[in-house]
């Protein structure tokens, strides 16, 4: 979708940076092990920061589902 | 018809809040307040006229923050933490919440958006947001001033996190956070439309701790005090805005207190859960015995007028007005403790039924003053061990500087503490 979004949505480059901050985030809570902390074992902050950049980048991503809707004309 | 029983009409009420202070809010405050009594000013009085329909706009710019002093019938106190990545995030969150209040106190029509996206208003309040008298109350606490935005220096001098008294239950889910964002209006619909356009516009930067809904009742009978959910009228006794400098609002040049908060007040918010089956079983007499007060009236057990000032002096055993009455012992009416008053702001809370079945009801209890320590904790300490705890359960709240006002269009909530 890149391509198409580029020069259609200017909010384009927030999407990747709260994107890129939740991954980030997310990756915090991966082990060396390869298991994940349990939702229920972040501490406070942690979740917050977590549901915070998932919010935003839903937000920010909220526009392309009508920008990329098929048109006839 | 409120004209008709002595207090203010929605019009004389609408512009006591917008000169606030300044503009010369006093009407019955005679002064002596802590000896006398007083009918309250008329931006305090219950009006239940105002109350009870669509309000104008109350101004959103001014000295103080509006929502200070008017109690409209709906509101919902929530707490935030910040998450906000860092001071100049923090400042951004600062300035949306800024122009989002602007807008949704003043109402208008939101701009379109077309076909790129969805709407830019929930719709809640139909194609055009009406103001409904909304007020959007900010304010900080402690945690606010760790390490995370470099802000340690700029701390209130008695900002802490909420103490707990030995009657209190505290749920730490449910106490402090870094903001605090007070919604009031005239409905329930206005108040939820302000929360989620908030939420909304500000999700990366904070997220919500805890939140609790109350409302204000009419005053029943009209043109006396609203009740609590124990039947009795609360805040009857306020002290006048003719003493706001004295108790509510931080001076400039306040030794020791950062320069930023000068035009701010502290806020105290408490939770407090009402037993109220228990409280159903108790007979009126000992009930009132516990307040100080008639029930039906709302009169001081020793007057026939619901304004009058109780004569302690001439009670001085307490067989009139029991010694351990919760009014007698939150104001005791005295030279020494006229400066421990508060300015009392509390709403009413039904939040369905507990674990066990039984209601959960009680007082979102809220107070402004100028120092916490000298004022809440002063009272809050005389009424350790009072009759009445055996019926309420303080369980949540937290403390809080409501920051100053915001003055005009070019300024934001926390300019002077963050620029």
């Amino acid at each position: 979708l890149h391509p198409l979004l580029v020069t259609r949505y200017a909010g384009l480059p927030a999407v990747y940076t709260w994107l890129d901050r939740l991954q980030a985030l997310l990756e915090a809570q991966h082990r060396a092990d390869g298991t994940w902390v349990a939702v229920s074992q972040l501490p406070q902050a942690a979740r917050q920061g977590i549901d915070a950049a998932c919010g935003q980048a839903l937000q920010e991503l909220a526009p392309i589902a009508s920008i990329a809707e098929p048109r006839n004309t | 018809m409120s004209e008709a029983n002595g207090l203010p009409g929605r019009r004389s009420f609408l512009r006591g809040v917008a000169g606030g202070v300044a503009g010369g809010v006093v009407a019955g405050g005679a002064g002596g307040y802590a000896l006398r009594g007083s009918r309250p000013d008329p931006a305090l009085a219950a009006d239940t006229a105002a109350m009870a329909g669509r309000l104008p706009a109350v101004p959103f710019h001014g000295k103080h923050q509006a929502g200070i002093l008017p109690q409209q019938r709906q509101t919902a106190v929530v707490s935030l933490d910040a998450t906000a990545d860092s001071k100049a995030e923090l400042t951004d969150l600062f300035q949306t919440i800024t122009s989002r209040a602007r807008f949704l106190t003043a109402g208008g029509t939101p701009p379109p958006v077309g076909i790129d996206g969805p709407p830019s208003d929930s719709g809640v309040l139909g194609p055009t947001v009406v103001p409904d008298g909304l007020t959007v109350t900010l304010g900080v606490g402690s945690s606010l001033f760790d390490d995370r935005y470099g802000l340690a220096r700029q701390l209130p001098a008695h900002l802490t996190p909420m103490r707990a008294f030995p009657n209190d239950n505290l749920d730490p889910a449910q106490c402090d956070g870094d903001l605090i964002l007070q919604l009031s209006a005239g409905s329930t619909d206005t108040v939820v439309h302000a929360l989620r356009d908030i939420a909304k516009h500000t999700r990366g930067g904070m997220q919500v701790n805890w939140r609790i809904d109350g409302f204000k009742s009419p005053a029943r009978p009209a043109g006396t005090v609203p009740r609590n959910l124990l039947g009795f009228m609360d805040g009857v006794a306020n002290p006048p805005m003719s003493e706001a400098n004295e108790l509510v609002w931080v001076q400039p040049g306040t030794s020791g207190e950062p320069g930023w908060t000068a035009g701010g007040s502290y806020v105290v918010v408490r939770l407090i859960r009402m037993f109220v089956e228990f409280w159903d079983r108790v007979d009126v007499t000992e009930q009132e015995q516990m307040f100080g007060r008639n029930r039906a009236t709302g009169c001081p057990l020793d007057a026939d007028s619901l304004y009058a000032a109780p004569d302690y002096g001439a009670d001085p055993t307490g067989a009139v007005i029991p010694l351990n009455a919760h009014m007698r012992l939150a104001n005791p009416r005295t030279p020494q403790t006229a400066s421990s008053r508060i300015l009392r702001r509390a709403w009413n809370y039904d939040r369905g039924i507990d674990q066990v079945g039984d209601l959960d009801m009680g007082l979102v209890f809220s107070c402004y003053q100028q120092d916490i320590k000298r004022q809440f904790e002063a009272v809050q300490t005389r009424l350790i061990g009072e009759p009445l705890v055996d019926y309420i359960s303080p369980f949540g709240g937290g403390y809080f500087l409501a920051l100053p006002g915001v003055r005009d269009t070019a300024d934001w909530y926390g300019r002077a503490l963050l620029a």
